[in-house]
């Protein structure tokens, strides 16, 4: 498969703190041309940040510190300028659509107006790709829907038009970061199943950030399990689903729930993920974890390969607790 | 919503449009106040055979009569059609005083908002040093400097007044700098300065649109208290306030030359509060 952007030692930082304090990272990732890469993690560990620092739109304080990122471009690797990425080569895909849409402009407007931006045709020849957009990603009666404001709409409507805004930029990379957790469980499955469309039409390369393991094992190619900032496990989500080696992933996995092995409670996990200020010099799980020992408080395990094609980060990887 | 109400609702053809929301009763009233005010400067003076700046002496302080509804003033002039013309003279100029400082103070509050840094010090700064001094003083000031009269009078006011509109704008878009929509227009790859008159602007214009109505009242206030002390609109043009300070010697045995033209501010005010106070409530709802 092709390459479709690379990131290395990517690394988000507290802008004015005093003494360095980075939230995310450094962390690596790819993406192939057509492939959807899940990025799974409980509340916190960064998977969003991680999301918005590609595209460098981090809230304000935080800022993008090292890092490389490059992209493919007609056959080459580049290292553009993240500004240069926006509206053309990446997309993102927001968590609460609702939000994510100027309550003051009519739907087909928002689009149109990207449209225009991007192509500099006519407002009237704008207005029809609008519409012919809409109709892609399977908006109902789109030339009246076009004039609709955001309010009127609902959940699965407003997310399918912004999912409509990232074609409209001709993006071959959409960022999805939580793209189905404010919608309902029928329109998620919507959602998800125009994702898979666009992506197989297009060819588009998805990275889609969640923490519903049950979602990305429908729709990942590869996962990242993210813990504290950093990637514990990475690799294709069917190995990953059948032999968790991190002892993180293994608990993610004990705490959901299973159609089949019904029998016995979920497990949780006991304990707080760290506070981003006191990260350890060790693993950042180790608090939490049964497997811990003085080695893992004392220096902190890189991803390293298995011989089963993933990469895990533990000093511990594979043995049973 | 139900699941199966969504689901439906994501297939089934658009629903019709809503109806726009109805004005509320308040601004109904307040439109129907200015509406008033406007058909009677327009036309008031039109019906009636007067003109409102010659004087004639000979009939000077006549009570109300069918010829003189109103009555005359000190000078003999048709007192009806001095307060309708008034209204040709403190409209037009306390909308001006209220709506250059609002394009100015709406641009400066925005800039500074939206990008920060030293634009805010700068703007945020003259704020502070426009502030620091008593209005009414420094409006005499700059009356008095640039000579009175109806420019002089918008200019002076727009040199204050567009603090309240700057300070108000930059609060309102330092908020909406932050919502997600202005990261979504971001990511779609809009020039920020687009993404400020397009998306971030408009969003911020209601509550300036409110003060703007408060402004003007202000305003008006103001123009007349100018003109009661002698440095506004000069006479013989026909002013409210000019014409309380006239009326005032007379209040005795002609109550009405001073009172008229402070009932015709205060209607005025009153109905543009409620156009102020009735946008709001149209706003939120």
């Amino acid at each position: 498969m092709s390459g479709l952007l690379d990131i290395t030692n990517l690394r988000i930082d507290l802008g004015q703190a005093r003494t360095p304090v980075s939230p995310v990272g450094p962390l690596d990732l790819t993406l192939d041309v057509g492939e959807c890469l899940g990025i799974v993690g409980e509340s916190g560990s960064g998977k969003s940040l991680t999301l918005k620092a590609i595209l460098d739109v981090l809230p304000e304080g935080l800022v993008r510190g090292a890092g490389t990122l490059r992209v493919m471009e007609q056959g080459k690797w580049v290292e553009p300028a993240a500004k240069d990425l926006r509206g053309r080569k990446i997309g993102l895909i927001s968590q609460e659509p609702g939000a994510a849409l100027d309550p003051l402009m009519r739907v087909g407007d928002l689009i149109g107006e990207i449209v225009r931006l991007h192509s500099g045709c006519s407002r009237a020849e704008s207005k029809t790709r609008a519409i012919d957009l809409l109709r892609q990603v399977g908006v109902p009666d789109p030339e009246k829907r076009a004039t609709f404001w955001p309010h009127e709409l609902s959940g699965g409507l407003k997310q399918r038009i912004v999912i409509s805004m990232a074609l409209a930029c001709k993006s071959e990379i959409l960022l999805c970061d939580e793209p189905t957790t404010a919608l309902d469980v029928t329109i998620q499955a919507q959602i998800v199943d125009l994702l898979r469309d666009l992506q197989k039409q297009h060819g588009l390369g998805i990275i889609f950030v969640t923490h519903d393991l049950a979602l990305i094992r429908q729709i990942a190619d590869r996962i990242c399990i993210m813990y504290a900032g950093l990637i514990v496990e990475t690799g294709p989500s069917a190995e990953i689903f059948k032999a968790p080696q991190h002892p993180y992933t293994r608990a993610l996995l004990a705490a959901l729930p299973d159609i089949e092995a019904s029998s016995g409670n979920l497990q949780p996990i006991e304990g707080t993920p760290p506070n981003p200020t006191d990260f350890s010099v060790g693993c950042r799980f180790a608090a939490r974890c049964a497997l811990a020992t003085e080695a893992c408080r004392a220096a902190r395990p890189l991803l390293e390969k298995t011989e089963r094609g993933t990469m895990v980060a533990c000093f511990h990887a594979g043995v049973a607790p | 919503m139900t699941r199966a109400a969504e689901h439906s609702h994501a297939l089934a053809p658009a629903p019709r449009r809503k109806q726009r929301r109805p004005l509320t009763p308040k601004l109904k009233a307040g439109l129907c106040i200015l509406g008033i005010y406007v058909l009677m400067g327009v036309f008031g003076p039109m019906l009636l055979p007067f003109d409102p700046d010659k004087s004639d002496i000979l009939s000077r302080l006549q009570a109300p009569s069918a010829q003189h509804w109103l009555g005359t003033d000190q000078l003999g002039r048709d007192f009806l059609i001095r307060l309708l013309f008034a209204i040709r003279i403190d409209l037009p100029v306390a909308f001006a005083a209220s709506f250059v400082p609002m394009i100015i103070g709406t641009a400066l509050g925005a800039i500074a908002g939206y990008y920060g840094r030293l634009t805010d010090t700068i703007v945020s700064r003259a704020a502070d040093l426009v502030q620091a001094f008593p209005v009414y003083v420094f409006l005499l000031v700059l009356v008095f400097a640039m000579g009175s009269g109806a420019t002089s009078f918008i200019i002076a006011a727009s040199a204050i007044a567009w603090v309240g509109y700057a300070r108000l704008t930059r609060g309102e878009v330092l908020r909406l700098r932050e919502m997600e929509f202005v990261a979504a227009a971001r990511v779609t790859g809009l020039p920020e300065s687009r993404i400020l008159l397009t998306h971030v602007l408009p969003n911020a214009l209601p509550q300036t649109v409110i003060y703007f109505m408060s402004d003007v009242v202000m305003m008006v206030l103001v123009l007349s208290s100018l003109s009661f002390l002698g440095v506004g609109i000069q006479p013989p043009t026909a002013e409210w306030g000019r014409m309380i300070a006239e009326g005032q010697p007379f209040l005795r045995s002609h109550w009405w030359l001073a009172a008229a033209p402070g009932l015709m501010v205060m209607v005025f005010g009153i109905g543009l509060s409620m156009i102020g106070d009735g946008l709001d409530e149209w706003y939120q709802k």
